[in-house]
């Protein structure tokens, strides 16, 4: 660990959310930089690979696209572990799919926790905000306090059509993900230094919140 | 000799004329190239499932109706297509129609069983990555028209799977494993590279050599064989959702446009 900012960081996160909120696509506009209008439902499991350049280093973000139909849940277990991070997308012309988010946000925390016992860093994404019906998120504030009171690390509005916050919803995970995997090292190893990055503490993180 | 295609489409547009012998027309369907076009599948498909293309129910029943209304607007008439699915999802596909994914589950147990016999060293790798058989799973459940580009390619599959015995998608499944063994075992050995790489179905895989081997190894390895190494136990036939779902349908009907597709002249083609 002593060449901590030489090293190449790998990161699972996953994607989870309902059917159809947008999920394959969000993946696709930030890896691939296209999107398709043709709906096709994932089944099973499939995951995508984004290189970043963050503080000089390599990071490889591997994003498993989870499907969303409830009936494979049990199936998709097995493609939680290890991960690091989560994105739980629901779609802001959809109500149904945003009462699934705690239900998913549950589903996770009891699926996977981190080495210390902790919840992986998770960010909320409302998807199709292109569709002009942002009824549901247009309170920003009560949304953090859902935020807050859910543990998600922060909320982005998002399009993956127009390419709305996908790049910043992801940068504030990786952000969360760093820092909890410092967290993690620091309390196992005392005296382990990593002094190119800010210690900052999980469930805090307003910065990450999208300004209104 | 098959002799040619057009020959060949003659000879299979008079074994079409009743009384029809299915054995003849099962043959004919597995064996190289399959039924060849689609005039001929909309004759000898329906006669696979043993269904009076005569006899169609003027009204199909309500969850039915309620998928058709969705795809309706593409589609003059759905009674062929809704009456084989309708089989289909009472025997090959029954047991994707589970509300749960317990049967489906079991099935995808079979291909590792398979792989272990036929190259041993490809079985042990994939264990070791705990690659899982979950990259299948559309393969099955759609009978690979969810991951075929070709539209020819998935009109041949159903050609051999409605001939076939409804466990012949995973024997399939473990031909094209089999077929990539020298790519997989030089992938990493880890879950995510191995299922990347397994999940994806090359353009240019060779079918028709595909699909005789999965015939060799369902005489090889008959399931009945199989069926003692699996590690899982299944849940019993008995007791299971005959009743096909609303939500269930809809799904059915997504997953096998092929053949709404081909069995509806009125569909537009792709």
């Amino acid at each position: 660990m002593q060449n901590n900012h030489h090293k190449e960081r790998l990161y699972k996160i996953l994607v989870i959310g309902d059917l159809g909120v947008g999920k394959t696509s969000i993946i696709k506009r930030y890896v691939h930089h296209n999107f398709s209008p043709n709906y096709r439902a994932t089944i099973g499991v499939d995951f995508a690979l984004k290189v970043l350049t963050w503080d000089q280093e390599t990071v490889r973000l591997q994003l498993w696209d989870i499907a969303g139909q409830e009936r494979f849940g049990n199936m998709t277990r097995v493609y939680y572990r290890e991960a690091m991070g989560a994105f739980i997308v629901f779609d802001v012309t959809r109500p149904a799919s945003f009462e699934a988010v705690t239900k998913w946000k549950e589903d996770l925390d009891s699926k996977l926790t981190l080495a210390n016992g902790k919840n992986v860093a998770t960010v909320l994404l409302a998807n199709k905000c292109d569709q002009g019906q942002e009824v549901l998120t247009n309170n920003g504030i009560k949304m953090d306090q859902f935020c807050q009171e859910n543990g998600f690390v922060g909320w982005f509005q998002t399009s993956a059509k127009e390419n709305i916050n996908i790049d910043e919803a992801a940068n504030c995970l990786v952000k969360h993900i760093i820092a909890s995997e410092n967290d993690m090292l620091q309390s196992e190893v005392p005296d382990t230094i990593n002094p190119q990055l800010e210690k900052e503490k999980r469930g805090t993180c307003s910065s990450c919140f999208r300004s209104q | 000799g098959t002799g040619s295609p057009f020959s060949r489409t003659t000879a299979l547009n008079m074994k079409v004329k009743d009384p029809v012998d299915i054995e003849t027309l099962r043959t004919a369907a597995a064996s190289k190239g399959g039924l060849l076009t689609d005039e001929l599948r909309r004759k000898v498909w329906p006669k696979l499932l043993n269904i009076n293309v005569y006899d169609l129910p003027h009204k199909p029943d309500l969850s039915w109706k309620k998928t058709l209304l969705d795809i309706q607007t593409d589609m003059k008439r759905g009674r062929m297509a809704i009456a084989m699915l309708d089989t289909l999802s009472n025997f090959h596909l029954r047991d994707f129609m589970d509300p749960t994914m317990d049967s489906t589950k079991h099935i995808l147990n079979y291909l590792m069983p398979i792989l272990e016999q036929v190259d041993a060293e490809l079985h042990d790798f994939m264990i070791r990555a705990e690659v899982g058989t979950i990259f299948a799973l559309s393969w099955l459940i759609t009978w690979y028209g969810h991951v075929l580009s070709e539209f020819k390619h998935t009109l041949r599959l159903y050609d051999f799977f409605l001939a076939s015995h409804p466990l012949m998608p995973i024997y399939l499944a473990a031909t094209i494993v089999l077929h990539r063994e020298k790519e997989v075992k030089q992938t990493e050995c880890d879950m995510a590279m191995v299922h990347h790489l397994l999940s994806r179905i090359p353009p240019d895989l060779p079918y028709e050599l595909l699909i005789g081997q999965a015939q060799e190894l369902f005489e090889q390895y008959p399931p009945s064989l199989l069926a003692k190494r699996l590690t899982v136990s299944s849940t019993s036939s008995s007791g299971r959702i005959v009743k096909v779902k609303e939500k269930k349908t809809a799904e059915l009907f997504r997953n096998h446009l092929c053949l709404v597709k081909t069995c509806e002249r009125g569909f537009k083609k792709q």
